[in-house]
């Protein structure tokens, strides 16, 4: 066997952590939780490792690892990271780490608890990092399945509908994107799931128009439905509302990530054709998704469900900028599903901890908590306006590229995507002055603020939301030179036979696309 | 004509029917009744056991003797190895299940043995009346055992039913055959073929008993429109015999269909694909929609094993197309699978009063291996990664693109979703509610060795591949693309 890079270390760290746990007997809540948390920092120190080692002026995938597995049906494991899914990875990797912190407040039954949860890690880290489309597939049902059984034993509310109706909807996409995926191995007829020698084939000759007229929404679809595709969407705050914490954290994260990763890489990297057909329809979808679901979260008691439905409409956005087929737009769009992700977490995170306190989310029931804790207090504050797009937080850079995008592509659409900022900032100010804001309910008067330890995740999070609003050059580069290859694709395709859309560049913005551009 | 006769080509069969003798002999010679279950089954699983571990170091001999009415081959040897394992299950669910049989303790491991020597002549046969003998040995012993259990009527009304379901089935065959042999003029499968080949068309008397034949065999594998036994018998038998029905006579009667496939249909395979993905089509949405409103455990699996059986025709009408090779993955990963659901319900049966899925509320908290057991058992058989069934339905969904059949694969995958549904219900019952009493379950180190076993197979089934594909390729290495 050769020897592992970094981003199979990654993959199998949270493996290996789950395998471990396994034999720890089930009261030594201690030793298990070490055993958890060392593994998915362990993961995590791998992928920061290959960050710094990444090369972003090379082309190509970095730090792969090629196994043959079944060499008859062309499967091989093959992992690797370009500027894309190394992003995407790092959120995962965070994300993972400090759900795992989380988690370890759990009381019952912490040990099934915790193996369930590395797999869903390992799910999610081999989705993102794998180069191989049966893999791909492989790892996203894996990581569709561990969340019924963490949902639907560890979760509140109506957990039982919620966590069925959430796995199906998940496997009904998955399955119908399968479908259109195997079509695709015999169409391009290489006889390989291999998605480098997939991709390099079809650069050179792209399917067939009609292939990719009836693939792409397939895949669009099936994997949409993760993304909260209206009006797939439905299963998602029920979802969430009815998860355990720190379920809630990855997969608003994360998961849903692993959609728009998918339609990213196996849509619009293999047919771009197909995507220029069907984009404009999923740009007034995205629309949908924005006001509508925007509008919903406005009426919500529950404040899981207000955050539910404000990640709903927030994937209006990276529905908005997949639909573009822009630089600017599509590396937009992956800088805000980082941005989204560690957000998302952040959110679900600081609901958990008040709630495993006050066993309520009703935003009646709260009221003036800023007092009591300050400091939780202070970063749902931040949470919010992070959410809101407020500039400072890397959700702002995000927004603004994919919006920017849109006004060269759908000027309409656009203009209702900006409505929509408002009204995330309505239902977000009006949640914070109910929930912290206001005359204390005496009734919380033996709530406690996090500390020590219990920091760390918290303060992790918000640190990183404002380091890269700060300073978007620490990631942007990197996504544009994943972005790159697609782009030309794109740009080679469909652009050279439509006639060359004008581009109509404000010039205060130039200046943060050109050197995305020429950074690569 | 002279005989000739390969004794080094029968070992197995020599081997099993020896063991089968010598059961016979220490039954008569055992006293306490008890007991001599115990001991025969023991005896019993440690000679399968042998049997199936010699296999994989004899692959090669292969041949054909008895006037090449009996064959050794690959995919010979494949299903031999299924059929083994599956009679080593069973043998093992027999023995826990000593308990709940009033009499003939002994017979019930005996008949085991017996229907597992027909499996065995049956992966083997190249000729229709070996084929048929094969076939009736096979089952006239599961119609006993289904009726095993004197007191309940349950089961003598599956008996009853499956005796006489049974019968007609092999009336069809029958007749199928005689239009076969009336358009031929030979019984074996070399000489018909030879006769085809001569013939400037396939002559319609031979298609008509081609077509009662598959529906003798679909009764066999419980395939619509032949699968209104299924549910009631799977629901009446005792459990080790349901658990055989479902993965040693289905297997069985697939073992069939593929050696047929491979020879005597092989002129007129290209006209039974319309006809076979059509059943494989009927046969999935009825056994998965079937499945959803049962609240019995073992009449769910017995709806859901029709809806496997679907899956696996599909194999068969992608046949040319790796469809068979896929096939046999099929059938290894819902050996180790539907086993593994059936271990639980074994070793269950002492604690729950009825089969109904409530009773196993709580499961998870009161035995988790027991609870892990049926979970990955489930999960495979809907065909979730990282497990076996993931990858037998990938594969198969992955044949059946290959061979050109979309709309039959869009079916399978949406049949995905519905079988999802009623495994997670069984799930949710096992993890999310409560335990309605406190009885703890207690595990004996036999059922957990097995019970591993059983997950490890899964597990290694659905994540390293390669080699088992590679098995199943080569079961078909002698015969042409």
């Amino acid at each position: 066997m050769p020897a592992l890079g970094p981003v199979s270390w990654m993959l199998l760290s949270p493996v290996i952590g789950a395998c471990v746990l396994f034999f720890i007997p089930k009261e030594r809540t201690d030793a298990l939780q070490k055993v958890a948390i060392v593994s998915a920092a362990f993961s995590l120190a791998f992928i920061l490792m290959a960050a710094f080692r990444f090369d972003r002026n090379i082309a190509g995938y970095q730090f792969v690892d090629k196994i043959n597995w079944v060499p008859s049906l062309g499967i091989s494991y093959h992992v690797g990271v370009d500027g894309i899914n190394l992003v995407l990875l790092i959120m995962t990797a965070f994300l993972a780490f400090t759900g795992t912190l989380v988690s370890c407040s759990i009381k019952e039954r912490l040990k099934e608890y915790l193996i369930f949860y590395l797999f869903l890690i390992a799910g999610c880290l081999g989705v993102l990092s794998s180069l191989d489309i049966f893999f791909i597939y492989f790892f996203y049902e894996m990581a569709v399945i561990p969340v019924f059984p963490l949902i639907g034993a560890w979760g509140s509310g109506n957990k039982e509908y919620a966590t069925m109706k959430l796995t199906l909807y998940l496997t009904t996409g998955a399955v119908l994107a399968l479908l259109a995926l195997l079509a695709l191995y015999f169409t391009v007829g290489l006889n390989t799931f291999d998605l480098v020698a997939i991709e390099k084939a079809v650069a050179l000759k792209p399917l067939p128009v009609e292939f990719q007229r009836w693939a792409f929404p397939l895949i669009m679809a099936g994997f949409g439905v993760i993304l909260t595709l209206w009006p797939f969407h439905t299963w998602s705050p029920m979802g969430y509302a009815a998860a355990p914490t720190s379920v809630s954290m990855l997969h608003a994260g994360v998961l849903k990530k692993l959609g728009a990763y998918a339609v990213i890489r196996l849509g619009i990297g293999l047919m771009p054709e197909g995507a220029a057909m069907w984009m404009p329809y999923v740009a007034w979808i995205a629309v949908i998704n924005i006001v509508y679901c925007g509008l919903v979260a406005f009426t919500q008691k529950d404040l899981k469900f207000v955050l539910g439905y404000s990640s709903c409409s927030h994937m209006g956005y990276i529905l908005l900028g997949l639909s573009c087929l822009t630089p600017i737009a599509l590396n937009g769009t992956v800088f805000f599903m980082f941005a989204h992700g560690i957000m998302a977490a952040l959110g679900f995170a600081l609901v958990g901890f008040v709630y495993d306190q006050t066993h309520t989310r009703m935003i009646d029931d709260w009221g003036g908590l800023g007092k009591k804790i300050p400091l939780i207090g202070t970063l749902f504050v931040m949470t919010a306006m992070a959410s809101s797009g407020l500039p400072g937080f890397a959700n702002f850079i995000g927004e603004m590229m994919i919006l920017l995008g849109a006004w060269d592509k759908h000027r309409w659409q656009a203009i209702f995507a900006v409505a929509g900022l408002i009204i995330t900032a309505g239902y977000m100010l009006k949640t914070v002055r109910a929930c912290m804001q206001g005359p204390f309910n005496p009734r919380w008067n033996k709530l406690q603020d996090a500390r020590g330890f219990q920091r760390l995740p918290y303060l992790l999070l918000i640190i990183i939301l404002i380091a890269v609003g700060v300073l978007p050059s620490l990631i942007l580069p990197t996504i544009a030179s994943g972005t790159k290859p697609m782009l030309e694709q794109i740009n080679k395709s469909v652009i050279a036979r439509s006639e060359a859309t004008k581009q109509s560049m404000p010039t205060k913005i130039a200046s943060l696309t050109s050197f995305a551009r020429n950074d690569t | 004509m002279p005989i000739d006769f390969q004794w080094s080509l029968f070992k197995t069969e020599i081997g099993l029917i020896g063991l089968a003798i010598g059961c016979v002999v220490l039954d008569l010679l055992l006293k306490d009744n008890e007991k001599r279950g115990r001991v025969l089954a023991n005896i019993a699983m440690i000679g399968t056991a042998l049997l199936l571990a010699a296999l994989p170091f004899r692959w090669g001999e292969f041949g054909a003797t008895l006037n090449d009415s009996f064959v050794q081959d690959g995919v010979a040897f494949f299903f031999k190895m299924l059929f083994l394992g599956a009679a080593f299950l069973t043998l093992f669910m027999a023995r826990e299940y000593q308990d709940h049989l009033k009499r003939g303790h002994g017979e019930f491991t005996l008949l085991i043995l017996f229907s597992l020597i027909g499996m065995v002549f049956l992966a083997s046969a190249n000729d229709f009346l070996l084929f048929f003998i094969s076939l009736e040995t096979l089952t006239i012993s599961l119609y006993i055992m289904t009726a095993y259990l004197r007191d309940k009527s349950a089961s003598i009304e599956a008996g009853v039913k499956y005796l006489i379901l049974g019968a007609l089935s092999t009336a069809v065959f029958l007749f199928g055959l005689s239009f076969i042999y009336g358009a031929t003029g030979a019984t074996g499968y070399s000489q018909i073929q030879a006769k085809l080949a001569g013939l400037p068309s396939i002559p319609v008397s031979f298609i008509f008993g081609m077509i009662l034949v598959i529906c003798s065999l679909g009764f066999k594998i419980a395939a619509v429109p032949f699968q209104l036994w299924a549910p009631d018998i799977y629901e009446g038998a005792p459990t080790p015999v349901t658990a055989y029905l479902a993965i040693g006579s289905k297997a069985a009667g697939f073992a069939a269909l593929v050696r047929l496939m491979l020879t005597v249909f092989a002129p007129a395979q290209q006209s039974l694909i319309l006809l076979l993905s059509i059943l494989a089509a009927v046969t999935i949405i009825y056994g998965n929609l079937g499945a959803i409103p049962q609240t019995n455990i073992k009449r769910l699996l017995g709806y859901s094993s029709i809806g496997h059986a679907g899956y696996l025709l599909i194999g068969l009408a992608a046949f040319l197309y790796s469809g068979k090779e896929a096939l046999l993955y099929y059938l290894l990963s819902y050996l180790f699978s539907t086993g593994g659901a059936f271990l639980v319900i074994v070793a269950l049966t002492n604690y729950l009063k009825t089969d109904e899925i409530s009773e196993l509320a709580g499961l998870s908290q009161k035995s988790p291996l027991l609870a892990a057991g049926m979970l990955l058992s489930l999960f495979s058989l809907a065909g979730l990664p990282p497990l076996a069934g993931f990858f037998a339905k990938f594969y198969l969904l992955w044949a059946s693109v290959k061979a050109g059949l979309l709309w039959l694969t869009l079916i399978g995958v949406l049949n995905i979703i519905t079988s999802m549904y009623y495994y997670l219900k069984i799930v949710r019952v096992m993890y999310i509610d409560k335990p309605t009493n406190e009885i703890p379950v207690r595990v004996s180190l036999d059922q957990k060795v097995i019970q591993y076993l059983c997950i490890a197979g899964i597990l290694v089934l659905g994540i390293y591949q390669g080699p088992f594909v590679r098995l199943a390729e080569l079961a078909f290495s002698n015969f042409p693309k």
